[in-house]
């Protein structure tokens, strides 16, 4: 088997290179940092297996971030495996100085340079290039599956050198320059170096150019701990070098990668937030309340036309009308699955939508935008990415969080992530919501993942200023240029979004809504209950009903759909459609659901607060898998505690004051709040007085021994 | 010699120095190829000016107030 690393700066195409060679359908976007571990895929060519891993973006081998760290400690420990470098030919003179220092290393390079836009680029001779770097270069269009071939017999080709020891020979000329100039530094170090490099020509020059640097990696490793502060020696010395081969080999380029007229009223001061929102409500609209809601609504026919009603038809026929296998596919799976099923096209869209922005180009604007916001609340321009994408799954936007700088932003923006109001727990809202809420319920939506993202924001600023003070970070974020989805690409989006959501309803949700059912309806002892007894949820779910009293909804029905909603929020809502007896035809019509609801929910403010506390309470086990890898086991701890009080104040207060305003009315209450606010508002204020009185009033002019200062 | 935070939007000017920085957002800076003598200039900032769009070596990248502050440029004759 042949191994191969893909290499390249961030945004340069090679989880797009890497779909094509093997045949995946990773995650692409044109944004900094959509790949943030390192993923491997095999395909064949010929007789050979070739395996590619896929590695985040880098500007060079010294890591700044924590995807990056991933990608440079993968390429040291396989430095011997051949490197496909692969550049962008708009931005070529930034790129290659990864490519030299890949060179420097001695990786075995193949060198693929990018032509996505072809009319953004200089001319340039690649033969000549190749001569000059002893690289074989390869010219192509990532998207174009006829490169693969050339790619894969190159890769051959290079695979053969190695077999039969023949090493590439990098002469970099600017090496002997950059040793003579600060020799008298590195002399000191000479022995360890010698002794490290074992009579390595390439790695002994290697391990000089990166002390040079000063990676605190490679000084660990060889126990040195001395500050050469020569890096801008060296990034000066490689850029004269590329700039030379620049000037002799590709024409005077006058287009500046990333740059567009469009910024002018993207990054408008004062337009630039508004159209933000505009863009993200036309998306949420269309997503759940017009294309999303009629393509959701054909489904539900066509399912329940032609399968749900045959079936259920088929098996009374055949089993019973009493028959436990009757009552489990009528209630576990049309009545739980069906109702989950019906909004694959609301979440396919709304994926489509969030791929849509992160090709465009458009979120490193908004990254830039909110960046005065989320710096204000401790966080990086750069979270922006992951918030957003926690609107389709939490799991993934996560991952995400590895952009950021340091630790403590990242634990930060993991604990945050969940805040925002997932796809899986949409159907929960629409349906839940539809049922008491009526027409009025897009402004509960609307007013639900605002309160996410308040709550978020409210809590970012909190945490910096107790448990998790971030560093400052750099939030140095290269512009992509504007891009238009292909539409090759659109019909992939949706395929895999499509594929992805049956399958995890038809795998995990599906199982999961039969361990609900089974122990719905069997009581402990495992007897079957057709109408009186207590099954096994009931006893269980009793048990903890009690503390969801206070939040209007302390039955054990609700707090075990909660329960098993961990699993998958989806869960959620079918299990209530379960409890309910309810078929997906009905519960998506919703006028069932509300009269047997009405055992459930005593009243509209009773609702709402589920509806809160089913946004906020804790995330789903595949994020809390992904967290635990990613912040640990202490915060994760930490998070779920925070998070439960979260879900349950607020929940708690919203459920108290719908209360009061049912009992006494809107204006009463809203003039108590304001009442109390003001009495606050004043105690704060008078505290502050006080204080200020015990300070000298002159504390600027009076001397040290001033003792009222 | 001036802070490029001071500079005019949509002006070029040369990079001179760059001063008391952290040591990795400095070399990754330099990496950038955002070098003593290279050509930089101010496309815009954001609305409370806490971020930089600066062009630099063919290319836009963001910024910092803090690190823009650092970064001491001096007018391209």
């Amino acid at each position: 088997m042949i191994n191969v690393n893909l290499v390249g700066n961030a945004n340069t195409g090679k989880t797009t290179l890497f779909n094509m060679l093997t045949g995946s359908h990773e995650h692409v976007g044109n944004w900094h940092g959509v790949t943030v571990e390192e993923k491997s895929c095999k395909y064949r060519y010929k007789e050979f297996e070739i395996n590619i891993v896929d590695l985040p973006g880098i500007y060079s081998l010294c890591p700044l971030s924590f995807e990056e760290k991933v990608a440079t400690d993968y390429i040291f420990a396989h430095r011997d495996r051949i490197t496909i470098n692969i550049c962008d030919a708009s931005n070529l003179r930034r790129n290659l100085y990864l490519t030299l220092s890949l060179l420097e290393l001695g990786c075995p390079v193949l060198m693929v340079v990018n032509q996505i836009d072809k009319k953004k680029i200089c001319k340039i001779d690649y033969s000549a290039l190749s001569r000059e770097l002893n690289v074989p270069i390869i010219y192509i269009n990532a998207t174009d599956k006829n490169c693969r071939d050339k790619i894969s017999e190159k890769i051959i080709e290079l695979n053969k050198q190695k077999c039969i020891g023949l090493k590439a020979n990098y002469n970099m000329p600017y090496l002997t320059d950059i040793f003579y100039s600060c020799g008298s530094k590195l002399k000191k170090f000479d022995n360890i170096i010698d002794k490290n490099s074992r009579n390595n020509d390439v790695l002994r020059n290697f391990y000089k150019i990166k002390l040079l640097e000063d990676d605190d990696t490679i000084k660990q490793n060889l126990s040195i701990d001395y500050k050469f502060e020569e890096i801008e020696n060296v990034a000066s010395k490689r850029y004269k070098y590329i700039d030379c081969i620049m000037d002799k080999f590709s024409s005077k380029r006058e287009r500046v990668y990333g740059k567009s007229k469009l910024d002018k009223i993207f990054l408008n001061r004062f337009l630039a937030l508004p159209i933000f929102i505009l863009i993200l409500f036309v998306c949420f609209y269309l997503t759940f309340f017009t294309i999303g809601a009629w393509l959701s609504d054909g489904l539900e026919f066509l399912l329940d036309k032609f399968i749900s009603s045959p079936l259920l038809n088929f098996l009374i026929d055949t089993c019973g009308e009493n028959s436990p296998i009757v009552s489990m596919v009528d209630t576990a799976i049309i009545g739980g699955v069906g109702s989950i099923i019906t909004f694959l096209p609301q979440v396919a869209l709304l994926f489509f939508f969030l791929s849509l922005l992160e090709d465009s180009g458009y979120l490193s604007r908004v990254a830039f935008v909110f960046e005065d916001i989320l710096g204000k609340v401790g966080l990086s321009g750069k979270s922006v990415y992951t918030l957003l994408m926690g609107f389709g799954c939490s799991t993934t936007a996560v991952l995400t969080a590895r952009n950021m700088e340091d630790k403590n932003s990242k634990i930060k923006i993991g604990l945050l992530t969940p805040y925002m109001s997932c796809s899986a727990k949409f159907p929960i809202y629409a349906v839940i919501g539809g049922a008491f809420f009526g027409a009025n319920n897009i402004f509960v939506i609307v007013g639900l993942y605002l309160l996410g993202v308040i709550l978020a924001v409210l809590l970012s600023y909190i945490f910096e200023k107790t448990i998790l003070k971030s560093k400052e970070q750099s939030f140095i974020l290269e512009f992509p240029p504007y891009r238009m989805m292909s539409f090759k690409r659109t019909f992939s989006v949706l395929w895999q979004n499509v594929k992805s959501f049956i399958t995890r309803v038809g795998t995990l949700i599906l199982a999961m809504n039969i361990i609900v059912w089974v122990l719905s309806n069997f009581t402990i002892s495992f007897k079957f209950i057709s109408s009186d007894g207590e099954s096994m949820l009931e006893t269980f779910g009793k048990i903890f009903a009690p503390i969801f009293v206070p939040l209007g909804f302390g039955r054990w029905g609700i707090v075990s759909a909660l329960i098993a909603g961990i699993v998958a929020k989806e869960v959620v809502l079918s299990s209530i459609a379960m409890f309910n007896y309810v078929e997906s035809t009905d519960l998506v019509q919703s006028s069932i659901l509300l009269s047997t609801s009405a055992v459930y929910f005593a009243s509209n403010s009773a609702v709402l607060s589920f509806l809160i506390f089913c946004l906020l309470y804790l995330p789903c086990i595949s994020t809390f898998s992904v967290l635990l890898k990613e912040i640990g086991v202490k915060w994760i701890f930490i998070g779920v505690v925070i998070e439960f009080l979260v879900a349950y104040i607020t929940a708690f207060l919203v459920y108290t004051i719908g209360r009061c305003i049912e009992c006494f009315g809107f204006w009463m209450v809203f003039c108590t709040i304001i009442a109390i606010i003001l009495v606050v508002i004043s105690g704060i204020l008078v505290v502050k007085r006080i204080k200020a009185k015990r300070t000298c009033p002159f504390s600027d002019r009076c001397d040290k021994n001033c003792k009222v200062k | 010699m001036i802070s490029l935070s001071e500079a005019r939007i949509d002006r070029e000017y040369k990079i001179k120095e760059i001063k008391d920085v952290p040591f990795k957002i400095k070399r990754r800076l330099f990496e950038l190829g955002m070098l003593p003598n290279t050509s930089i200039k101010v496309e815009r900032t954001s609305l409370l000016r806490r971020s930089y769009l600066v062009e630099t070596g063919g290319y836009i990248l963001t910024l910092r107030k803090d690190i823009v502050d650092k970064i001491f440029v001096s007018e391209k004759l």
